[in-house]
């Protein structure tokens, strides 16, 4: 309040503190606590406090009328205010008499949306359903029924669940008109004569509050009158004329205060945004048309979309958007715009993690995919390499309107050969921009762009995060001249979260586990003390275990959270996530039989064994989750936790960063990645997963700390998030500091830092684009320039680094090929140095390049290709190296290639190839087959396009490099294109070769293009999907996990599935037309196995 | 507003026929705003904001009080109620029946839901006015809520010889329902015309 200088202790008083502070631990308490909603200690201080507010947002009011609307601050301090006021009279009981709690209700809707939390109004009416109960036939005398009649009306038009909720408001007003003629006059006649004139205008009064709800709720159902705002003026200066000449004091507050909030209604409207031209136009309908329709925009869509130019003709925006603000939404419509006014334009869509691209691509296929929008959507997979598919895909001759990736893989993309991506490219969506801080993003995001801005000359650019406060100075680095930086308000929540500690005391067998909310002074509510959580006798730990183990502590709250809620528990490493899963199934009781999780459990088995510890903890309603795990089972876990069929879901801290779903509470046993401590922008982003729409008004996010008093944890969670970095300039302080006054030498620090060797790469791109040696040099500090975190850096440490690169790219100079094959591979030119003698003495030939042959089983060919990449690719020996449980032979990983590739199932792999069974051992040796596939992937990829490779791989046609699409059948696990296309689309391992086949046999054209093979999928027969030789789930269940993975079926919330289910097939005419304008894949895979 | 009526709108008859009948203005009316110009010329009250008619005196929504604003210094909120009468006795029925000038009087002097909803009213009204008197009205809240002062004042318009028994019964009645920090205020003012004489001697008819 101090921004404006009015006080709201005047206004509020001493009271006021206590009373809020009485609400707040009420919140607190039934989020931390199991059953029960506890009951506010002074219910009438609480009123008289939610009065007071009314009151002093009188005065913000004021103050934001006399600023204007473009006085931020205070217009700011008005809608905070409303806001205090709507939490504070959610928080009072609900009268009991008819008419006061119509009166309590209305102000509570009211001030929600002055306070830019409609969503808090629909929440509250779904979790009162008292308020429902008011029946205006049962209410004597005319006037009561008549404002019972409205009430209802306001209740289904703030709620708006289904059209049928406009449909209904708009049908209680036809009620009313009617009752009028019947009951209106005897009213009037049974009034006093000294109170008709009062009880006569206090009727005009409602009655023309009746008719601006009429009108709202057409406007909401049918986006007409455009003149709608003008009208409800008119109905409310007429309504309060009347209201004031009855001297009806309560209904002149209400009239204040329902004119501006239907008014918020109205603006919020998806309505404005159906009014665009073209495709954006048909979404925003479709919006609305759909089974969960979405008739209004949050506050922070509203403010970016309508307000503040997301939409409009700026080339580059920065938009800091908070969390749960449904920036997905947003990148649609500005995707469809870019699409609109680009055509054959391609716009990239781009994720910090391949669970994330998976997501994303499931939900703009289904919200975009389907005529009319018409969509094109495809994903291009996490993989360091690119495979035939996806050249094809940034070709220029695929159907192609949008791809998903992440911006490593994009980086690739743009620089491979034959790329026309650089050309197409229109528009790039980059969602979750935060992680060009660097973390476990590394430098992708911040090179990314830097290429973006030089090689796509025609790509408009979309930054989108939660908070960066240096957004214009971002915003003028993509472009000085055409660019936008939108802010919203970082106050504004859809629910409200606390964040704090939890402890637990006690002895022996007895437990008592403890909560104590921070000041974060980020967001949250707080208040002192502690709450407890609860207890336990029966916990599988003693009490000084739990106590001094913090994953322990972390399982033990994890089992007395209420059961309604969701949970995330977060470990430092699989080994926690495993033994939090354990120690939390062991307490559970075992829940309701759920069909999603049965068929998740049983995909679980099918893929690791019926004895992997997972499958017994689904059945408790316990996930986990790491990156030991295949993706598809890490994606099945995440579909049932967004759809609220887990209860909880043990993950590590590392992983969850790639998670985007609401939960309604994070216990963290650590704060900490494997490697370092979690940055503050990253706990703070993981944070923001609790307490969004959807679930429970007020989100937990909580460290189980040994040692609650040592404050560390404390002055952790303080820490704001700070302003978005360039991960470029930390990488050349770190560096230099450690050269000790050294020169820098790229070469070396690429070997051993995944973000150097990204800048090492981008450093051979663009020497790939500049043949001069001389011209580089000259250009060298241009080139740098372009990158945000060389502008950061001062004046010594550019230098150093300029000449570190120049030296760099000498290097690379001298070795063309090397440094061509550099940029295309992300290894270093000494590395592949090393590799192409390797290769060479191995006399690997053309015809080891066979699918048939070199994944044979015990193929010699094999395994002296594991043996070149092993010793010769240090990035390649370390992913394959296997910690702990023993080193397995070139041989053996050879065998674990062809196995994995042959499709057979993790769990006989593990052990066949590692030996000793059991549960800890399966979990180990699952993580060790991922790292050796996606690494020999890599690896295999590089080796193809070296000389001496027996390829002349540079020399050939896309097609026959896409016959060669060896790598992607090791990455993918499965040995032929259709599989790997199959597996592209997200149709399990287990029955992607059957799926595959049976694609090629329909002699379809085996390349990437949406239309065709999703719907082709959709429409195949059960049968077709399986079951296989050994196979435990049936050809029907493996077909419901692809669509669970396709998004086919939405996790929760999710729009309905017409995307997916697409009618429209490629005609025969199609079909034939592309295989006379290529050969097609299908010749040129013959011609590879004859 | 009330000039012409819009076809096809809610009141064209029944609660319309009321509001837009042409007739007498009530002598009640007047008699409420004569003791508003009353106490603001001679007691230096101020009434910004229009002077009402209840239409309903409890529950909700509705029940206010006839008078509503600042007393002398306007630093302090004043709410009052208004009977006029032609009756001969005293008090008259009005001011001591069930739900007369006593029952309201005192419900104002002791009822801090219906005072502040009355002070909200007046909040709501500056915001209406684009916030002028907001000082005061913040004045005046500040006063209640300190110290809960309010002037409760009850006003008595009567066209009979003045007596004492007029304002005794309202004033000792009241005076036990008063909160601290409220000061009861209690007229009886005698008209030299009859009562329903006020419209056409004042030109209100």
């Amino acid at each position: 309040m101090e921004e404006t200088g009015i006080s709201l202790e005047g206004w509020i008083g001493k009271a006021g503190a206590a009373a809020h502070d009485d609400a707040v631990r009420t919140g607190i308490s039934k989020a931390v606590r199991r059953g029960g909603a506890p009951e506010l200690k002074n219910a009438e201080a609480a009123e008289q406090v939610a009065r007071n507010y009314e009151l002093a947002m009188v005065e913000f009011w004021k103050s934001a009328l006399d600023a204007g609307p473009e006085d931020l601050e205070k217009n700011r301090a008005l809608v905070r205010m409303c806001r205090k006021c709507f939490g504070m009279m959610e928080a009072c009981p609900i009268p009991g008499e008819p008419a006061k709690m119509i009166t309590h209700v209305l102000k509570i809707l009211a001030y929600a949306y002055l306070g830019e939390k409609w969503e808090g109004a629909r929440r509250y009416l779904k979790e009162n359903k008292r308020v429902w109960d008011v029946a205006p036939a049962a209410e004597k005398g005319w006037d009561r029924r008549v404002l019972a009649h409205i009430y209802l009306a306001i209740l289904h038009v703030t709620r708006k669940e289904t059209r049928e909720d406009l449909e209904q408001s708009a049908r209680i007003m036809g009620e009313m008109e009617k009752g009028r003629g019947t009951y209106e006059k005897e009213y009037l006649e049974k009034t006093d004569d000294g109170d008709k004139l009062g009880a006569a205008r206090e009727l005009a009064a409602l009655y023309q509050l009746a008719k601006a709800v009429g009108l709202v709720s057409t406007y909401m159902r049918d986006g007409s009158p455009a003149d709608v705002e003008e009208r409800l003026d008119t109905h409310f200066q007429k309504a309060e004329f009347h209201s004031s000449g009855a001297g009806t004091k309560e209904l002149d507050i209400l009239l204040a205060i329902l004119n501006p909030a239907f008014k918020k209604m109205v603006r919020n409207s998806v309505w404005t945004l159906a009014r665009l031209p073209g495709r954006q136009g048909r979404f925003a309908r479709m919006m609305m048309e759909s089974s969960r329709p979405v008739f209004e925009l949050l506050y922070p869509q509203r403010l970016a979309m309508l307000e503040k130019g997301l939409l409009g003709s700026a080339k580059a925006v920065v938009a800091s958007l908070p969390a749960s603000s449904d920036k997905t939404t947003m990148a649609e419509f500005r995707i469809l715009q870019a699409l609109e006014s680009a055509r054959g334009g391609v716009a990239a869509y781009v994720v910090p993690s391949e669970a994330l691209a998976s997501q994303i691509t499931a939900r703009l296929r289904r919200d975009l995919g389907a005529p009319p929008l018409g969509v094109r959507v495809e994903k291009a997979g996490g993989a360091p390499h690119v495979d035939g598919f996806e050249e094809e895909m940034v070709s220029g001759e695929a159907d192609l309107d949008v791809l998903v990736t992440t911006p490593e893989k994009l980086h690739l993309l743009i620089r491979s050969p034959g790329s026309r991506l650089a050309e197409s490219l229109v528009l790039a969506v980059i969602d979750g921009a935060d992680c060009m801080s660097g973390g476990a993003g590394g430098l992708g995001p911040e090179m990314l762009l830097s290429t973006i801005k030089h090689d796509c000359a025609r790509s408009d650019i979309l930054l989108m995060a939660a908070s960066v406060p240096n957004g214009r100075e971002i915003a003028k680095w993509l472009d000085p001249q055409n660019s936008r930086s939108i802010g919203a308000d970082p106050d504004w929540r859809p629910g409200d979260r606390v964040v704090g500690l939890f402890r637990a005391e006690g002895r022996g067998r007895s437990i008592e586990t403890f909560f104590r909310p921070l000041a974060t002074g980020a967001w949250t509510v707080s208040a002192n003390g502690e709450f407890r959580v609860g207890s336990a006798d029966g916990f599988a730990l003693p009490a000084g275990k739990v106590k001094d183990t913090r994953y322990a502590l972390a399982s033990l709250l994890a089992t007395q959270f209420d059961p309604s809620r969701n949970l995330l528990v977060l470990g430092r490493g699989p080994g926690e996530a495993w033994k939090m899963a354990d120690l939390i199934c062991r307490s559970l009781p075992e829940p309701e039989p759920d069909g999603e999780r049965l068929l998740a459990r049983k995909f679980v088995a099918s893929e690791l064994g019926a004895g992997f510890p997972l499958v017994k903890y689904l059945d408790r309603g316990v996930g986990v989750c790491h990156a030991g795990l295949p993706d598809e089972v890490r994606e099945v876990m995440e579909r049932l936790m967004e759809g609220g069929r887990l209860r909880v879901l043990a993950a590590t801290t590392s992983i969850a960063r790639g998670m985007d779903f609401p939960v309604s509470g994070i216990i963290m046993a650590s704060h900490s990645y494997p490697s370092a401590e979690m940055p503050a922008r990253d706990f703070w982003n993981l944070a923001d997963r609790a307490g969004r729409i959807g679930q429970p008004p007020m989100g937990v996010v909580g460290l189980a700390t040994g040692n609650p008093d040592d404050g560390i944890e404390a002055e952790y969670v303080k820490e704001a998030a700070k302003e978005l970095t360039s991960a470029l300039t930390g990488m050349v302080h770190r560096a230099l500091d450690e050269a000790g006054g050294g020169a820098l030498d790229l070469s070396r620090l690429a070997e051993d830092d995944a973000g150097w060797s990204g800048f090492a790469q981008y450093i051979a791109h663009m020497k790939n684009r500049i043949p001069d040696m001389g011209r580089f040099v000259e250009e060298a500090e241009f080139v740098l320039g372009r990158t945000y975190g060389y502008r950061k850096l001062p004046q010594k440490e550019r230098h150093a680094l300029a000449d570190a690169v120049r030296k760099y790219a000498e290097r690379l100079y001298k070795n063309p090929l090397a440094s061509r094959l550099s940029g295309l591979t992300g290894f270093s030119p000494e590395t592949l140095g090393g590799t192409m003698r390797a290769v060479r003495s191995a006399g690997i030939g053309r015809g080891d390049w066979n699918a048939g042959s070199l994944f044979a089983p015990a193929s010699e060919r094999l395994s002296a290709l594991v043996g070149v990449m092993a010793e010769s690719i240090p990035e390649v020996k370390k992913s394959m190296d296997i910690p702990a449980s023993g080193r397995i032979s070139t041989e053996g990983m050879g065998g674990v290639i062809s196995d994995w590739v042959s499709g057979v199932r993790m769990a006989e792999i593990a052990e066949a190839r590692f030996g000793r069974s059991g549960a800890g051992h399966v979990t180990e040796r699952v993580g060790a087959i991922c790292g050796i596939a996606a690494a020999a992937a890599r690896g295999m990829d590089a080796v193809q396009r070296m000389p001496g490779s027996g390829l002349d791989f540079e020399g050939m046609t896309r097609e026959q490099r896409s016959a060669l699409n060896l790598p992607a059948m090791v990455y993918h696990g499965v040995d032929s294109d259709g599989a790997v296309l199959m597996r592209m689309y997200g149709v399990p391992r287990g029955a992607a070769r059957r799926v595959g086949e049976a694609y090629a046999r329909e002699a379809r054209d085996v390349r990437a293009g949406a239309s065709g093979v999703l719907s082709w999928l959709e429409e195949l027969p059960d049968k077709s999907w399986g079951p296989g030789s050994g196979a435990t789930m049936s050809g029907a269940e493996y077909k419901e996990v692809w669509r669970r993975l396709a998004g086919a079926v939405p996790a929760a919330g999710g729009r309905d599935l017409e995307a997916v289910r697409l009618r429209a097939r490629p005609s025969p005419r199609s079909l034939s037309a592309r295989s006379a304008a290529a050969p097609g894949r299908n010749t040129a895979l013959r011609r590879a196995k004859e | 507003m009330l000039s012409g009526r819009a076809a096809g709108e809610f009141w064209e008859d029944g609660a319309g026929s009321i509001i837009f009948q042409p007739g007498a203005v009530e002598p009640w009316r007047i008699g409420e705003t004569l003791a508003e110009c009353f106490l603001e010329d001679r007691q230096n009250a101020e009434f910004p904001y229009p002077a009402s008619r209840n239409q309903k005196t409890g529950g909700e929504p509705g029940a206010g009080a006839d008078l509503v604003g600042y007393s002398a210094g306007g630093t302090t909120s004043l709410f009052g109620e208004v009977k006029t009468s032609s009756e001969l006795r005293y008090p008259p029925p009005a001011a001591t029946g069930g739900k007369g000038t006593r029952w309201q009087l005192a419900r104002l002097a002791s009822s801090g839901c219906v005072r502040k909803r009355l002070i909200r009213w007046i909040a709501f009204n500056v915001l209406e006015s684009g916030g002028d008197g907001l000082e005061r009205c913040k004045a005046a809240f500040d006063s209640y809520a300190a110290k809960k002062k309010v002037t409760a004042a009850g006003v008595l318009i009567r066209d009979v010889p003045p007596d004492r028994r007029d304002i005794e019964s309202v004033f000792s009645h009241t005076r036990g329902h008063t909160r601290e920090g409220t000061k009861l205020d209690v007229l009886a003012l005698y008209l030299p015309i009859p009562v329903s004489d006020l419209p056409r001697r004042t030109g209100l008819t």
